[in-house]
């Protein structure tokens, strides 16, 4: 009987409930809305000066101009610096992903002795990636001798990146169905052939993401390559000089160059590459 | 006979490294090929690097001016000057204060995103879009926006809020939202990953047994989200104690953080032994958090 008449409350509430908005969402709502504005608001600053007809940074805009974008695609300096970027971080990325492909199939297929220590070992590099390890590389260099430049920020973001790509491969392998390899095997295929015909494609969505993860890492880094760059500059490094001693919009349309080639490649490969996306913002 | 099949498959993938004994040989010959690249990487450009700033942070002088001799007194000195005692105990400051507002503030907007959004996915991609361009650039848009006559400064003025310009740029707040900034996916993605996983029963459970909402969240949804919350406060927390570009770039000279005096004892100064005694310190700092993290986080685990 009670049991009766406090459900009858409760459905009266409900119905209640329909007819006012539901505030708690409303309120949620607002939060997500004000926190994407926040977010959002550097970016959309950015791109409003690369249009802005003053070279100064005041609100509000003056003015529509494309004449940043020409000053920049005419500094010699600022392509010369994103062509190096480019270079560091495809040469980065080959690199990381052999080296990390290699390593991770060595740590989850493999038992030995080490491999504990190996798996520690690995992941320091990501821990201390910043300050310290760029110091430690720049004066390892200045020691043995490296000249400072291209070659030295490759053999730099390498030694702190493949650890990324290891850890974003670990994970595809050690959830790996095996039985689909002892399959192949048992239908006669040799070692070699399963490699490439069922292991490779199976994790291969995890090496294009750990690629992916490395090039952007490469291309955004700054300390490393700051220290290590020598005489000329990366895209990161340069627009630091520019922030430090000389603020021109020309940095604002190269960014916004960067940012929509960025955005359209990220908005693509996570709506057409369902795996990747998984592994890589874990939706 | 019917469930055979099945068991058998997920008892051979809990027996995984699967080498035929005849190859065993063959095995430890093809394991040395396979891992010698990232080891001999690791060996060459990490570790004995790492030796060579030890060995560096133990040098009187710089080794191209005049023959050093070993000393401890870059630790000394590292150790016993207010200035860098004060230093490490700012950053110490700063990354916690960033830690603490990430965590109240990405909470809620997880927990939405988890539990109760329509557009999870989209609005999740959207969020980390600024996040894919470089942490230079960011810090560049937020002089622009700060400055003296920037937007904010503008628009608090039309509103009539303030009477004039407020100093927005090179102070202790330009530097903790710079780091805010910075480091809002490190504590969004682990905080949905975790929400995410906890047991929707278990919250109705919750409910039905007549907790509220508050209650519900306290008691249920926070313990259950722990190893989302400890992973996010570890990464924000490391991840802000080295950053470089906040301090230098949105921060004025009492600002300073120990990667960017590190820094600047490098780009500016010479000194190199002392800038490697503290670049050692904060090494054997981080390392130290690390290791921490990883024992509260395996903790964590087997709690829940």
């Amino acid at each position: 009987m009670k049991h009766r008449e406090a459900k009858k409350v409760v459905n009266s509430r409900q119905r209640f409930r329909q007819y006012i908005p539901d505030l708690n969402d409303l309120a949620h709502k607002l939060y997500v809305g004000c926190f994407l504005l926040f977010i959002f608001a550097p970016i959309v600053v950015t791109v409003l000066y690369a249009f802005n007809s003053s070279r100064y940074f005041v609100w509000p805009i003056q003015g529509f101009s494309l004449e940043w974008f020409r000053q920049a695609w005419h500094n010699r300096l600022l392509i010369e610096a994103f062509a190096n970027s480019v270079i560091i971080a495809l040469a980065t990325t080959a690199l990381c992903t052999a080296i990390g492909t290699l390593m991770s199939f060595g740590l989850v297929r493999f038992r030995f002795r080490g491999r504990g220590f190996l798996n520690i070992l690995v992941l320091l590099p990501v821990v201390t990636y910043g300050i310290v390890s760029s110091i430690s590389l720049l004066l390892f260099f200045d020691m043995v001798h490296i000249q400072r430049g291209i070659g030295a920020t490759i053999l730099g973001h390498t030694t702190f990146l493949f650890p990324f790509a290891v850890i974003i491969i670990n994970g595809r392998l050690t959830n790996f169905d095996t039985s689909l390899e002892e399959a192949a095997m048992d239908l006669g295929a040799r070692p070699v052939r399963v490699f490439f015909d069922i292991t490779l494609p199976l994790i291969m969505p995890a090496i294009v993401a750990g690629a992916l993860l490395v090039f952007t890492l490469s291309f955004d880094d700054f300390i490393l390559s700051f220290f290590l760059i020598g005489n000329t500059n990366t895209l990161p490094v340069y627009i630091f000089g520019l922030i430090r001693y000389f603020m021109t919009p020309a940095v604002n349309a190269a960014a916004t160059a960067l940012i929509g080639i960025t955005m359209i490649f990220v908005i693509l490969i996570s709506f057409f590459f369902r795996e990747i996306r998984t592994i890589w913002v874990g939706v | 006979m019917g469930g055979s099949p099945l068991t058998s498959r997920t008892e051979r993938a809990d027996e995984r490294p699967r080498t035929p004994a005849r190859k065993r040989g063959r095995g430890k010959y093809k394991l040395t090929l396979i891992l010698l690249p990232g080891v001999a990487w690791l060996f060459i450009f990490y570790l004995i690097p790492t030796l060579v700033m030890f060995r560096y942070s133990l040098l009187s002088n710089m080794p191209h001016i005049a023959p050093p001799t070993f000393t401890l007194s870059n630790y000394l000195d590292a150790f016993c000057t207010t200035l860098y005692a004060k230093v490490f105990l700012r950053t110490a400051r700063f990354s916690t204060s960033v830690t603490a507002m990430l965590l109240l503030s990405c909470f809620p907007l997880a927990y939405y995103l988890a539990k109760k959004a329509r557009h999870q996915k989209e609005i999740l991609i959207l969020l980390m879009i600024p996040f894919w361009t470089s942490q230079v650039l960011r810090a560049f848009a937020w002089i622009i926006l700060l400055s003296r006559s920037g937007m904010v400064n503008v628009l608090l003025g039309r509103l009539h809020l303030i009477e004039e310009p407020l100093r927005l740029l090179y102070n202790w707040r330009a530097v903790t939202m710079g780091l805010f900034y910075s480091y809002i996916p490190y504590m969004i993605l682990p905080l949905y990953a975790a929400i995410g996983r906890v047991d929707d029963a278990l919250l109705e459970a919750s409910t039905d047994l007549g907790a509220n909402s508050w209650q519900t969240l306290w008691n249920v949804t926070i313990p259950l989200s722990l190893p989302g919350i400890v992973s996010g406060a570890a990464l924000v927390f490391v991840a802000s104690f080295t950053d470089v570009l906040s301090p230098t770039l949105l921060g004025g000279p009492s600002n300073e953080m120990i990667s960017s005096v590190i820094f600047n004892t490098f780009t500016m100064g010479s000194n190199w032994p002392l800038g490697s005694a503290l670049s050692f310190i904060l090494l054997a700092a981080l390392l130290l958090a690390a290791a921490l993290i990883m024992v509260i986080s395996s903790r964590v685990r087997y709690e829940t």
